[in-house]
């Protein structure tokens, strides 16, 4: 009975370490399981008279009220999008400004964040932005921004895209 | 005493209570006629009365078959069985075959960790805030991948690995410590200026 107790230990321990070795794996393993999205939030930023606001569907963002993101004291929603993120695999995204924008998911890297390269092209003309490539955490925006919503219209205020990857 | 052995085996079988018959009847005459043989028929007896007494005064509580058995039991029981050899040595063979595989999963633990400490360290000092420019207009020439690597923040928060846009100018900005509910890394804002075209 003790040598049966023993053994039973011994195979709860083993099973116990696989799981942990099987954690500690490559973790695109337990990535392939389902892939990420990718969502695009288009923001209009303008500075009005007054504190301004920010409008109640972008959610909470305190990125905007800091440096450099507070020149601008009024925020409105634009457009949200969401697209899965494969890897390798672009995501097109056309802008209020008639530029598109492309996410690309690149990889996971070891830490669990994500390598995203983000382009905004513009047909013809040169690219506004050839390249940009980030490693974000998940859930943790990055933004791009100092476009305009109308190219040849800065009045109609800026265009400020905050990217982020959700699992 | 004078009795001889056959009658003294005669006299003890008579007070066990043995004799029965013919045998019984000769055990009588002996005892009739002869004194010794009375006289130790006699002592017998009492000596078993004593006997008895004695035993009823020091019952025991239980049967001495029963405190055998309690003994051995708890013998069994205190006795750790020894398995035969083959048993002990794949026993063995189990246990460091086990001890590997956690001394592995312990070292990819150590070595993840290790990693992941070093960001945390970093996040631990964490840039300080890039000085910003009073208005969005002020630019920088774009940064090589080398000043983006020494601005970089805490590895929990985003990082630019590189940025490139031929012909506007670009300026990256890390917004350190967000107060959010769901993160307190920092962020970045990629801030490509609009029409002003590179030289």
């Amino acid at each position: 009975m003790k040598a049966e107790r023993r053994r039973f230990l011994s195979c709860a321990l083993a099973m116990m370490s696989m799981a942990a070795l099987g954690a500690g794996f490559d973790s695109k393993i337990a990535w392939a399981a389902g892939d990420p999205n990718a969502e695009v939030m288009e923001l209009q930023g303008t500075q009005e008279s007054g504190p301004g606001s920010i409008d109640p569907r972008i959610g909470t963002l305190p990125q905007l009220k800091k440096p450099p993101l507070s020149a601008y004291n009024t925020y409105k929603l634009i457009d949200k999008k969401s697209q899965p993120a494969k890897v390798g695999v672009p995501s097109s995204y056309p802008l209020a400004n008639g530029r598109t924008l492309q996410v690309t998911l690149l990889e996971q890297t070891p830490d669990k964040r994500y390598r995203v390269l983000t382009t905004i092209s513009e047909a013809n003309a040169k690219d506004y932005l050839k390249k940009l490539e980030v490693i974000a955490g998940p859930n943790e925006p990055f933004f791009v921004a100092g476009q305009n919503v109308d190219v040849k219209n800065a009045d109609k205020g800026a265009l400020i895209l905050g990217i982020t990857i959700r699992p | 005493m004078s009795l001889s052995r056959e009658h003294m085996m005669q006299v003890m079988s008579y007070v066990d209570g043995e004799l029965e018959g013919d045998a019984l009847d000769k055990a009588e005459t002996l005892l009739a006629s002869n004194d010794e043989a009375s006289q130790l028929a006699i002592e017998l007896r009492n000596l078993g009365e004593c006997v008895r007494i004695v035993h009823t005064d020091r019952k025991l509580d239980k049967n001495p078959d029963d405190i055998a058995d309690d003994v051995m039991n708890e013998l069994e029981r205190r006795l750790a069985p020894v398995g035969s050899l083959a048993e002990r040595r794949r026993n063995a063979a189990l246990t460091a075959m086990i001890t590997g595989a956690m001394a592995i999963a312990a070292g990819w633990f150590l070595f993840v960790r290790g990693q992941s400490s070093g960001n945390l360290n970093a996040q631990a000092n964490p840039t300080p805030t890039v000085t910003l420019p009073a208005m969005p207009s002020q630019t920088a020439a774009t940064p090589t991948p080398e000043q983006l690597a020494a601005e970089a923040p805490a590895a929990e928060g985003v990082d630019v690995e590189s940025v490139e846009s031929p012909s506007h100018e670009v300026s990256v900005f890390y917004v350190p410590a967000m107060a959010s509910a769901s993160s307190n890394a920092s962020s970045v804002v990629v801030w490509i200026q609009e029409g002003e075209a590179k030289k």
